[in-house]
């Protein structure tokens, strides 16, 4: 055959193979489009257009594989920011944060405090890490990050106002803990390992400054029962640019290994789960399969995002009720401060709007109240928002 | 509606060739109807509130023509000319450049004209000098006129080139609107070259965006750009904008082939131009012939007995071009930067003149450096902004040499920049060319070139997919 032609044969193989591919992932992806196609008497030519467009592309068939050959090629030529997500040196993925205005939630925070004082509430800022350290950030060159620079303007200010702070990032330091261990490879959130510490660094200030002392079987890790899932999960980040780019994490539940039970209530789902620990905060569908894409082992906690969950443990050796305004982070963390606490009310400001926090308290009276937010909430205007 | 979306090559692109081909057996009028039809429909999905102009342009430049073609000769036929550009160049100025008019007016005598919210009707300037050189060619008799509305309906709404050229003639469309061979060589070269205006847009262009508005928009936002990066930023947007909209060409004169179409070139290695000259005869080539036909020999083109109206017209040309690119004043500067160095090149010759081969050397790396300045007009945020980008990239501005941002880019994207640098010279082609007459390697090629074409594809719609889907940067024009 003269080279002309083959060239040309090679032009009809890959046209057959390009054929062949359309036509499959056109098949496969009908039900993309029918689905949008339902919406269109009620939003719309233009709206569905764009929907449809939208929604195609996020629902596309072979998604993750895709997702996952990107990562690879990524890896392979030695990307390190694909997405908005960036590998640090050490390998691990994450976002990075822009610089933000914190005058207003420093200001928020101070009036919120000083209602507190009034009425004789203590209260207590609890500054969680980022996923990026203050003192080794591991950004590639070139990369810049201002979640640390946010939260340090944020605190000073705060302080300033009388605000009583802990800030979990000075504690990581001053224990000589390795920050990036307690982070997922893949995910902006702690381990629940850390999520432990951060528990017992709590309870630790309750201690020392509220004078509330529990057995410190509560805080021991060694009381406690860990259950490892290998390779089970793929973080936030991780799903952004494929399971080849970053790896995977495992996962583990930690359970007391003493007597305890709980309930937890969600009552905008109108859930409610009483029992064991396990059985009140686990939802375990989240593990019952490997899944690195439609599953969250870190919904495992509490189940998921949720405006207010309430947590009550009858026998909890501390007789009071706190509040905590929450993150993402503070799951792992709220079920082990139901341990210790009689009652643990739990609020997300991102998603509750049945009434003001300051409402919320004259209405529920609690004990304490402590916010614990990571340094991506000072972009969440609403998070500081209190009356 | 994009070309380069999964939601055009997957759900769209498979059922209209699919209806395409099986209309075969019938007379081609039905397939041109279901063209046009798919035309029309694309443009309304993707601008469903300014379909209604396209529709207008068809009707209005199809009665032009009956009227032209029938008044030919007469003494009306010039003004009813004069009458179907200006209907057609009302509507683009009026779409196009009321906002750019009001505002201009209101900077020199003060706020008291009202700026308005005018949609933009995109792909506007393409489909407008369509119809503007479909008239003209039907006054001047260069064209046969059909009396079916379908030839010149399908002409200026064909979707491939509708939104982003290449700027077809309608004497080069209406004999294949009228008879033309599909054939499996075609297709599968029309798929080849879709796919590889497709990865062009998707892996080279959209890649070397970020690089581009990194800079670009870094320099807007108050941060220092070094001298290093701005010079990174100018070259990654000189070659996306390339790759971007030869991309675009690509898919176009593929997307024609699958139809049995030939579509003209739009592009050819414009990088390697000897001259500025040269370099406008290789870059969006129908745009360039369309202002030397419809524009510049109707002025007198460069046969005028005094130097003064060929700088004229240069002048009128020019300007239009960079107008046509966009309204703001920073086209119309970049049309001008264009207009000095093309009169530099016709009054004085260079370089053709020029009998030393580095001379000539030279006056080619020169013409590159001009073409990336020009590229530092046309992206930059206003004529405020492309001094400060100037001065940047020429340490300036109270800037560093080089910076962490630049280190971090080039490590980023060096593969891609190499890998685009290369694509931009005929060197892959020439290449290629030689590896297929090394024995064996033809052999080879029938099995690798589709794989690796299969895995650019699939690379590219993962790209999209991880939504890293850029808009055509030709879409405001």
């Amino acid at each position: 055959m003269k080279p002309d032609k083959k060239h040309r044969a090679g032009n009809y193989l890959f046209a057959v193979a390009f054929c062949i591919v359309v036509l499959y992932i056109g098949a496969k992806n009908l039900p993309n489009i029918s689905q949008s196609l339902g919406n269109f008497q009620k939003d719309g030519f233009e709206k569905t257009a764009i929907l449809m467009n939208l929604s195609y592309t996020e629902d596309f068939y072979i998604k993750y594989p895709l997702i996952n050959l990107n990562g690879l090629v990524s890896k392979i030529t030695g990307r390190t920011y694909i997405n908005k997500i960036v590998k640090l040196n050490n390998g691990q993925l994450t976002e990075v944060v822009d610089q933000v205005e914190v005058t207003d939630q420093a200001n928020h925070t101070i009036d919120f405090y000083e209602k507190l004082e009034e009425m004789e509430i203590p209260f207590l800022y609890v500054q969680a890490p980022h996923k990026i350290s203050k003192y080794d950030s591991q950004l590639p060159v070139g990369i810049v990050d201002y979640s640390n620079e946010n939260a340090d303007r944020y605190l000073e200010l705060i302080t300033k106002g009388g605000v009583p702070v802990l800030d979990l990032r000075e504690q990581i330091q001053a224990e000589n803990l390795d920050h990036y261990s307690l982070f997922f490879h893949t995910d902006h959130h702690w381990t629940p390992e850390a999520a432990f510490w951060a528990f017992s660094e709590v309870m630790n200030y309750a201690d020392k400054n509220w004078g509330i002392q529990v057995d410190p079987m509560y805080t021991d890790i060694n009381s406690y029962t860990k259950e490892v899932y290998k390779d089970q999960a793929l973080g936030s980040a991780g799903k952004r640019v494929g399971i080849y780019f970053g790896g995977v994490d495992d996962f583990t539940l930690i359970y007391p290994s003493f007597d305890c039970t709980m309930s937890v209530s969600i009552p905008s789902k109108n859930i409610y789960r009483g029992g064991t620990f396990e059985e009140a905060i686990f939802d375990r569908s989240q593990l019952e399969i490997v899944n690195y894409y439609e599953l969250t082992p870190y919904d495992t906690y509490i189940g998921g995002e949720y405006a207010l969950v309430q947590h009550h443990n009858q026998k909890a050796p501390i007789q009071e009720k706190i509040l905590v305004l929450k993150d993402s982070f503070v799951r792992p963390v709220q079920a082990y401060l139901a341990t210790c606490f009689q009652d643990v009310d739990v609020l997300d400001l991102r998603y509750y709007d049945s009434m003001s926090v300051m409402e919320y308290i004259e209405k529920t009276n609690p004990d304490r109240v402590i916010i614990m937010y990571n340094p991506y909430m000072l972009l969440e205007g609403s998070a500081y928002v209190f009356e | 509606m994009s070309m380069s979306t999964p939601f055009f090559i997957f759900a769209f692109f498979p059922v209209i060739l699919v209806i395409y081909y099986l209309l075969k057996p019938l007379p081609i009028l039905y397939r041109n109807i279901w063209l046009l039809i798919v035309s029309l429909f694309l443009y309304a999905f993707g601008a469903p509130k300014v379909i209604l102009i396209l529709v207008l342009s068809v009707v209005l430049n199809y009665l032009f023509g009956i009227f032209l073609d029938h008044y030919r000769g007469s003494k009306y036929s010039g003004w009813l000319l004069a009458f179907a550009i200006l209907v057609n160049l009302s509507a683009l100025f009026f779409y196009k450049y009321t906002n750019f008019a009001t505002s201009t007016l209101n900077s020199v005598f003060g706020d008291s004209i009202t700026v308005t919210t005018i949609l933009l009707p995109i792909g506007i300037s393409f489909f407008t000098f369509r119809a503007v050189s479909y008239v003209i060619d039907v006054y001047r008799g260069n064209v046969i006129l059909h009396k079916n509305p379908i030839y010149v309906g399908l002409y200026i709404t064909f979707f491939p080139q509708l939104i982003s050229g290449p700027i077809d003639r309608y004497s080069n469309m209406e004999t294949q609107i009228a008879d033309r061979k599909e054939s499996v060589q075609l297709f599968s070269e029309g798929i080849i070259r879709f796919v590889q205006g497709f990865c062009k847009k998707i892996i080279i262009a959209d890649s070397l965006a970020i690089l581009a508005d990194a800079t670009f928009d870094g320099l807007v936002a108050g941060d220092s750009v070094s001298a290093a990066f701005a010079w990174l930023g100018a070259i990654a947007f000189t070659l996306q904008i390339y790759f971007d909209f030869s991309g675009y060409s690509d898919m176009a004169i593929g997307i024609g082939k699958m139809f049995g179409f030939k579509t003209p070139e739009n592009f050819n290695f414009p990088y390697i131009a000897s001259s500025i000259t040269d370099f406008w005869h290789r870059w969006h080539i129908s745009l360039s012939t369309w202002f030397r036909d419809y524009i510049y020999f109707p002025l007198g083109g460069s046969r005028v007995p005094k130097k003064s109206r060929l700088v004229f017209n240069l002048f009128v040309v020019w300007i239009l071009t960079g107008i046509w690119h966009g309204a703001e004043w920073k086209f119309v500067l970049w049309g001008l930067f264009y207009f000095v160095l093309l009169t530099f090149e016709k009054l004085t010759g260079w370089p053709k003149r020029f009998q030393n081969k580095v001379a000539k050397i030279l006056y080619r790396v020169a013409t590159l450096f001009a073409i990336v300045f020009g590229w530092v007009i046309f992206k930059a945020d206003g004529i405020h902004s492309v001094i400060q980008y100037l001065k940047s990239m020429f340490v300036l501005d109270g800037n560093m040499l080089t910076d962490a941002n630049a280190y971090f880019y080039v490590r980023e994207y060096a593969l891609i920049l190499i890998a685009a640098l290369l694509l931009s010279t005929p060197l892959p082609g020439f290449i290629k060319e030689k590896c297929y007459r090394i024995k064996g390697m033809a052999s080879l090629g029938i099995i690798m070139r589709p794989l690796i074409y299969m895995f650019l594809f699939i690379y590219a719609v993962s790209s999209c997919i991880l939504n890293t889907y850029n808009p055509f940067i030709y879409n405001n024009f």
